[in-house]
């Protein structure tokens, strides 16, 4: 397997024009609204350009493939969900807020882009390894802003605990946009604070959920 | 929401913790947002920030305090910015890609 490059373009080709940025901006978000919709076994460059309204002309300046534009949708809202949670949990003092801000932040995230982080989990880490090692490179980033506050609240092995966190975080998220029926939807701060009672002091600490606590979310 | 001094210390510092990404470059960066500037020298890699406008500026970022805010703590999207006409950018757009891709 192969890695892919995010663009066709080289950095030895001069700079981008304003128009040009704007044009591959288009292409971005038009083609992730399509992998969200079609999948992306389902997405053809065609689908892609028409939802942008631009030529494949236009598209192959600026993307090899249509696996070129999904690896820089990855590479963006990973940079997205990292700067949410850094920025998020920075100045909190006290370890179990911190935990509970950084969960917000990232239920937060996969409420505003739930059809991207579905598209990615099923159908994204399969298209080639690179796309699962710049996964697990997200997740490796982020387990590793989480260690020190689990540290601070008693965890040992912190490595661990850091990738178990985020497994019952990605979990309750799934399930809470795609699985869960006939119950009020929460909020992404009482998903965080569910998700940190689980985690710290197991699923009897888990408070009741009342309707009137529910997200405006799906 | 940190202040406009904290992001842009942390720009500083993450380039400077990411030398690697910064080698050989050279660029001014201008931020034009509610009612203040900052700017980002880059020399050589090397960056140094100063609360003001710059001379003659590379590229230079304009936006509102909040929606430049809301981008550099990861709550808006760079790019849907940009289609909205949040974020404006004057000059090198390959150096504003740059800075993008520094940043991460």
């Amino acid at each position: 397997m192969t890695d892919v490059s995010v663009s066709s373009r080289s950095t030895s080709e001069a700079p981008l024009t304003e128009r040009q940025w704007i044009r591959r901006g288009e292409l971005l978000e038009a083609a992730r609204g399509v992998f969200e919709r079609d999948g992306y076994h389902g997405t053809t460059v065609s689908a892609i350009v028409q939802a942008a309204g631009l030529s494949q002309g236009a598209f192959y300046l600026y993307f090899a493939d249509k696996k070129a534009v999904f690896a820089a949708l990855q590479d963006e809202m990973a940079t997205l969900l990292r700067r949410r949670i850094y920025w998020a949990t920075r100045d909190e003092a006290d370890a179990r807020r911190r935990l509970e801000a950084g969960l917000d932040a990232y239920f937060a995230y996969y409420e505003e882009y739930a059809a991207w982080n579905r598209r990615l989990t099923i159908e994204g880490l399969a298209i080639d390894a690179s796309f699962e090692r710049r996964q697990t490179d997200l997740a490796q980033t982020l387990a590793a802003a989480f260690r020190p506050t689990l540290e601070q609240l008693g965890v040992g092995e912190t490595a661990l605990a850091a990738f178990a966190l985020l497994g019952i975080a990605a979990q309750i998220a799934y399930w809470q946009h795609f699985q869960r029926k006939d119950e009020a939807s929460m909020s992404a701060a009482a998903l965080a604070q569910a998700c940190a009672s689980l985690f710290l002091n197991g699923a009897p600490s888990i408070p009741a959920h009342s309707p009137q606590e529910g997200g405006s979310h799906a | 929401m940190p202040e406009a001094k904290e992001v842009f210390t942390e720009i500083e510092n993450r380039i400077k913790s990411h030398p690697e990404k910064s080698v050989g470059l050279n660029a001014t960066y201008q931020f034009d947002l509610s009612g203040e500037s900052w700017t980002l020298k880059i020399a050589n890699g090397a960056p140094e920030l100063i609360q003001g406008p710059a001379q003659s500026p590379n590229t230079t970022l304009i936006a509102t305090t909040d929606d430049w805010m809301n981008i550099a703590t990861g709550k808006l999207n760079p790019v849907t910015a940009f289609m909205q006409q949040k974020l404006k950018v004057k000059g090198d757009m390959g150096l504003a890609m740059k800075l993008q891709g520094l940043l991460q």
